[in-house]
């Protein structure tokens, strides 16, 4: 029983760890465009496929997934910070100043031709793409079986979050890019570059997109042109809850979603499991209705120009 | 007369059809301190954010230096000496003293500077010096003011505009800001064009005022020749007719 529960606790940690990184990456967007990309599930699918050579034949020959695991890791996050950059270039750069709405319902657009890019190059298949096989094999400490792809999640999570941090804390790109997300019209009147510091939030974003992706293909073994979706939509949910525009609130939101999913899945009894998503979007009005401003209180929500 | 730093010539700026500021004209010269007074709503603020680029005038001629800025991103007009602290000073809450003011430097091209620039800050606001690690939300009215503009020194800019530095402060509070503005028009050779509620305050401090009202100016002069003059009052108050000798007085 204490076996099951540890074991419980260390899948939800990794999948805390997982969400937390998807919603960093739509907080950090939002911290300086005041806008959900909804293209930021999408950026996770390039992650994944880009691993495999385009082909619509039902197994997958290894593209970058063949590489070293540096080389892979680096390549990876490579390509979908491109795609990243390539999508502010071309929609939310000429959007600069539409409405939140407007682009929004780009962000949306966006996706959804990423995913028929996505579906011409790779058709609706899914495929199976194993990565690392050893990183499934348990690992045994003090009694308990914990994989190690586990043990991988949270640490690469928790790895990220302290980069992030160390970024935005002590280096003068950091500092501006909070001032931006904190009051992007007084950050421009002092000299920051809109331009700039918004192509390096989107930038960051697609790493950690990037990131996911891996974790997500190695941990299911499987891509899908349409596996973003549901990532997309917790992580959502988390940035909802931690407070929108807040990137600690972000990254907390998205771990107590990635969190609790995992635990009301072990511990609902098991006429009531099937609804277990139900459950946790109730959970989620429930908080809204109560804090509507989010758990973590934002110090600064600002009307901008 | 020293050099003009900022003209403003004839301009206009709309909010969707609305006009906020019409054919406005005004200048500033190198060192001089200009207050622009005038009473809610007449258009103060939007023409200050309309020289720094946050909005974009539609119609007139905007020169910093002689060069034309109309049209031009905030970024890159502040880079080129120029800084607005702008109505309720935003601060920069959720960052400390120190990062606030190091976000002022951004338009300043020469990184070397920036460490001296900050020394000099923490010596003029010893406050901010002994708060610098500390949240920026956490300073009291005055001290957010002092970091205002502390913040936009760091710039290295030789031109402050200040919308309302008395907002939300004690009287006593904001004759020690415009004191702090005077030693530093005399000491550091700045130019300030400074937006004041307080007419009297205006005239004591400013070597030149404009009066705007209705998105008009309605009158201009010398602070030192102002002191009693009736046209004024009427222009401020908004009694009869504009004065006569509405222009840029010299
Ligand atoms: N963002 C905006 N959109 C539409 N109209 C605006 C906007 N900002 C200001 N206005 C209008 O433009 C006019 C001028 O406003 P502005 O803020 O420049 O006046 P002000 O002289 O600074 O006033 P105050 O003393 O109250 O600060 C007012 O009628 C105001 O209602
Ligand atoms: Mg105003």
């Amino acid at each position: 029983m204490m076996g099951y529960f540890s074991q419980t606790v260390i899948d939800a940690l990794s999948w805390g760890g997982l969400y937390a990184l998807a919603a960093l990456g739509i907080g950090l967007l939002y911290g300086v465009l005041r806008v959900i990309n909804f293209a930021h599930g999408d950026f996770i699918t390039v992650g994944a496929f880009s691993l495999i050579v385009p082909s619509t034949q039902a197994t997958a020959q290894l593209a970058l997934g063949a590489l070293p695991a540096p080389l892979l890791i680096i390549g990876t996050l490579l390509v979908v910070t491109l795609v990243a950059l390539l999508s502010d270039l071309l929609v939310f750069r000429p959007l600069r100043g539409a409405t939140p709405s407007t682009i929004m319902i780009a962000s949306f657009a966006l996706g959804y031709v990423i995913q028929n890019i996505v579906l011409l190059l790779y058709s609706s298949r899914p495929k199976a793409v194993d990565l690392w096989p050893e990183l499934n094999e348990a690992f045994g400490f003090a009694g308990l079986r914990i994989p190690q792809l586990q043990i991988w999640t949270v640490t690469v999570a928790a790895l990220l979050m302290v980069a992030l941090t160390v970024f935005l804390k002590a280096s003068s790109y950091g500092i501006e890019m909070r001032a931006a997300s904190e009051d992007l019209r007084m950050a421009r009147l002092l000299g920051v570059r809109a331009n700039r510091v918004i192509a390096l939030a989107v930038a960051l974003s697609g790493a950690l997109a990037g990131a996911v992706s891996l974790i997500i293909a190695t941990q299911s073994g499987v891509v899908s042109y349409q596996m973003g979706g549901p990532v997309m939509l917790f992580a959502f949910i988390g940035t909802i809850i931690g407070g929108m525009g807040s990137l600690v609130g972000s990254a907390l939101g998205g771990f107590a979603v990635g969190f609790s999913s995992v635990i009301l899945q072990a511990y609902l009894p098991d006429d009531i499991r099937p609804f277990r998503d139900a459950i946790l979007f109730a959970l989620v009005i429930l908080i809204l209705v109560i804090r509507p401003q989010g758990l973590i209180l934002v110090k600064t929500m600002r009307e901008r120009v | 007369m020293a050099e003009i730093m900022l003209q403003v010539s004839n301009m206009w700026v709309h909010y969707g059809q609305v006009p906020a500021v019409r054919n406005l004209s005004l200048e500033v010269h190198r060192n001089e301190i200009v207050c622009v007074v005038g009473p809610n709503g007449a258009g103060k603020s939007t023409m200050l954010l309309a020289v720094a680029g946050a909005l974009t005038p539609t119609k007139g001629e905007v020169r910093l230096n002689g060069v034309s800025v109309v049209g031009k991103a905030p970024e890159y007009i502040a880079k080129l000496g120029i800084s607005l602290i702008p109505e309720g000073r935003h601060i920069f809450k959720g960052l400390t003293v120190e990062e606030n003011l190091k976000v002022g430097a951004a338009a300043n091209a020469d990184r070397s500077s920036v460490e001296n620039n900050l020394r000099t800050a923490y010596s003029v606001f010893p406050v901010l010096a002994e708060r610098r690690h500390g949240a920026a939300g956490m300073l009291s009215g005055g001290e957010q003011q002092q970091l205002a503009i502390a913040r936009a020194l760091m710039s290295g800019a030789r031109l402050i505009m200040i919308d309302e530095p008395s907002l939300g402060l004690a009287p006593k509070i904001t004759e020690k800001v415009f004191e702090v503005l005077s030693e530093l028009r005399r000491s550091s050779g700045l130019t300030l064009l400074i937006i004041e509620q307080n007419l009297k305050r205006a005239l004591k401090y400013s070597d030149r005022i404009y009066i705007l009202r209705n998105s008009e100016i309605v009158f201009s002069g010398r602070s030192a020749e102002l002191q009693a003059s009736d046209d004024l009052h009427s222009a401020y108050f908004g009694l009869g007719q504009a004065p006569s000798n509405v222009g840029a007085g010299q």
